[in-house]
Parts: C-alpha cells; structure tokens; sequence
C-alpha cells in the first residue's frame, strides 16, 4: 500500500516554482515573523523578496534528508501553508516544524497536517521518538497546538535570541512512538 | 589573552596533530554520537579536512588542541560551532583516555569558555551531550551549566536508548560565578517600537 499524503482536510505536495507569490504573501505577513521555520541561512524576520522565495523553494526541493511540502487546502485547492520534516541528523529522532497561514489558522489544517506527518514517520520510517522544530516562548498558540496534538514539552533553552527588546526562550517537545500509538488513528502506525 | 591555564593551552591545530585526532575520533568511548559512525576515519579525510580550512574574519566554529603546558603533550580537542555573532555558540570536548581524572577537560572547558565571554562577547554557551555520558554532564554542571532540554530517547549508542540533552550557561550566570571579573557589556532594555506616526 502506498503513503497517502492526504485526508479529507489537506493534501501535502511539493513546491512548485509557481506557488512562490502565495508562499512569499503569507512569509512577509507579520504574524509569521520569528516562526516561519525556513532553512538556516534564511532571516527568521526580516522582508523576504521574491528572489529569496523562489531560492527558498529550490533549497526545499533538493532537500533529500526529509522534505518540504506545501499544505494544500481540500476542496479549495490553497496553499494554507507548509510542512518540514528533517531526519539529518539521525532517522531514529526526525524533527518536524508547521507554518499555516495566519488566515488558515484554527481551521484544523495543521491538526491535519501533523496526524498524516506522524502516521508517515512511525509507520513509513524508523522513527522512535519525533521532535517539534523550536517554538518561541512568545508563540503560546504553537505551545498549545503541540500539547493539544499529543507532544510533551521537554524543556526550555534559554535566551534563543532577542524579541520585544529582551532576551526570549524557546521550548520544545516530543512525540514517543508508544505515546503515538495509543492517539486515535495512531494504533494503525506499524511495528510496537 | 593567552589560552592558558595552570595546566593546560589551547592551542591551534596543526599537521602534526591529525594522527592524535584522528585516534580520538576513532574511539567509541571518546566520541559521543552514533552520527560520527564508523569509527573508520582515516589520516587522509583528517588531513583534507585540514587543508579544507581557509582564512576568514567570518568563521563560525573554532578548534584547538588541549596541551599539557609542562610536556607539551597533546591530551585532546575542544571547538566551538555555530556560532552567531555576539549572541551564542556551542562547545564541545573531547579527551583522550590516558587524561580522563586530571582535571585537563575542566580547566580546558573553563579557558574556552572565558574565551567566548570575554573575547567574543557572548550572551549564552551551549552544549549538547546525552544521559548516557553523565562526566560531560558534571563537567559542565560544574562550570555552572544548567540542563535546559531533555529530548526523551532521543540517542542511540552502545545498545541502550538515552535522552538527548542541551545545556546553557548564560552570561550573567558566567559572571556570577567569576567575581575576578566585570562584566562591561550593558544589558538589556525593552525598547518600544517606533510606529512612525507624528
């Protein structure tokens, strides 16, 4: 059987050179700035010109230790955001990060987006434990959105950069296979 | 400043120290990720990586070798990476096992991380290591690092699982603990953002 990387609220594909105006309109909107979890050499709040976008996309495209893809509303056929999964560093502990557009948001596309990357990773690859990208101690909403989705926050590094004029944290969490599986939808992800 | 302490310098590397680093490299109780797998690396891939380092004001990481001030032995390497100007780096040590218990990681910990305050100016040190290595955990405990982050099972190494853990010393916390020392950088004061209306 093969993946399928849909359910009846999204579908995840790659980026296409054509889908740089809609990526560029929702990474310059001020609520993504600080968390729109692009690769490193990329600015985390600065203006990000067309240029830099389609640079972005190609980055995302050769990208061959995990993926990128874009979030695709269904029915309507949007770009609502975009997903990152890495296992670079070790396939046992791939990280996963999640932007949806600001005017997407609390419509379950990212519940949505997060249930099939899990499904993916616990069933598809060798993951044993899954890590959220860092999430700004500011972002309360991402905080919420990882607890709600089954994460458990595993600590706090401190003074991760400047915002508002101070020094600001960052958390993280993670995802046990075994904690997977007991979730709804999660006892169809092979192996134990 | 001389990278220097009562015992041990810190020095460059240098030719004649790749077939130490590559030793140390090679075993599995001198290095601490299984990323660094298989222990098969060779004089050539050090030697390249050698050559590879070119001369730059914009470097991101700096390595040094631990030397034993009175023999001029070479105990082991200590770097930092990742670094972001002014604001953090990670460190990171390795020791070769003949110099384990004579405190040469904790003085070389403590030379590097006077470094990184006093010269480079950061806020924040961090280093990665897992609950599988608690020597590199009290080591840094002792230089006042704090366990920031504990990803669960995260480490695979010798067939047992092992979280994964992040440290940080920030700068005031550096200070604290080093009274022979004044901070001069100011620190911070919220500043409100100009919404440019008259």
């Amino acid at each position: 059987m093969v993946f399928s990387f849909l359910d009846e609220k999204v579908k995840l594909r790659p980026f296409e050179a054509q889908d740089a105006p809609h990526l560029e309109q929702y990474l310059n909107h001020p609520a993504i700035s600080g968390r729109r979890y692009l690769p490193w050499k990329y600015p985390e709040t600065a203006p990000l010109s067309m240029e830099v976008v389609n640079q972005i996309i190609n980055d995302w495209q050769a990208f061959e230790q995990g993926f990128h893809l874009a979030v695709i509303s269904s029915p309507a056929d949007r770009i609502v955001g975009h997903v990152n999964v890495d296992w670079g560093w070790d396939a046992h502990c791939p990280s996963v990060s999640l932007v949806i557009s600001p005017e997407y948001q609390r419509q379950r596309f990212g519940s949505s987006t997060l249930n099939i990357v899990l499904h993916y990773l616990f069933s598809e690859t060798p993951a044993h434990t899954v890590g959220s990208e860092w999430v700004a101690d500011w972002n309360e909403p991402a905080k919420r959105f990882l607890l709600k989705n089954g994460f458990t926050l595993n600590g706090t590094i401190r003074w991760a950069g400047m915002h508002g004029g101070k020094p600001f944290d960052m958390h993280a969490a993670d995802i046990l296979r075994r904690e997977w599986q007991t979730r709804p939808g999660g006892e169809h992800a092979a192996g134990g | 400043m001389p990278l220097e302490g009562e015992i041990v310098r810190l020095r460059e590397e240098r030719a004649s120290d790749l077939h130490f680093l590559q030793a140390l490299r090679n075993d599995l109780d001198t290095q601490a990720w299984s990323k660094a797998l298989p222990p098969d690396y060779t004089l050539e891939m050090y030697q390249k990586r050698f050559q590879g380092r070119e001369f730059s004001y914009d470097r991101t990481d700096g390595r040094f070798i631990i030397e034993l001030k009175e023999t001029e032995e070479v105990a082991g390497t200590i770097l930092y990476s990742n670094l972001v100007s002014r604001w953090e780096a990670t460190i990171g040590i390795m020791v070769a096992k003949p110099f384990w218990g004579k405190g040469v990681a904790q003085e070389a910990q403590e030379i590097l991380l006077r470094f990184l305050f006093e010269e480079l100016g950061l806020r924040v040190v961090r280093l990665w290591t897992h609950s599988g290595n608690p020597h590199a955990i009290q080591l840094a405990e002792r230089a006042g690092f704090q366990i920031a982050l504990r990803q669960r099972e995260a480490i695979f190494k010798a067939g047992q699982l092992y979280d994964n853990i992040v440290m940080d010393l920030l700068r005031p916390e550096y200070y604290a603990r080093h009274p022979e020392l004044t901070d001069r950088l100011p620190g911070f004061q919220v500043v409100e953002q100009a919404t440019g209306s008259e």
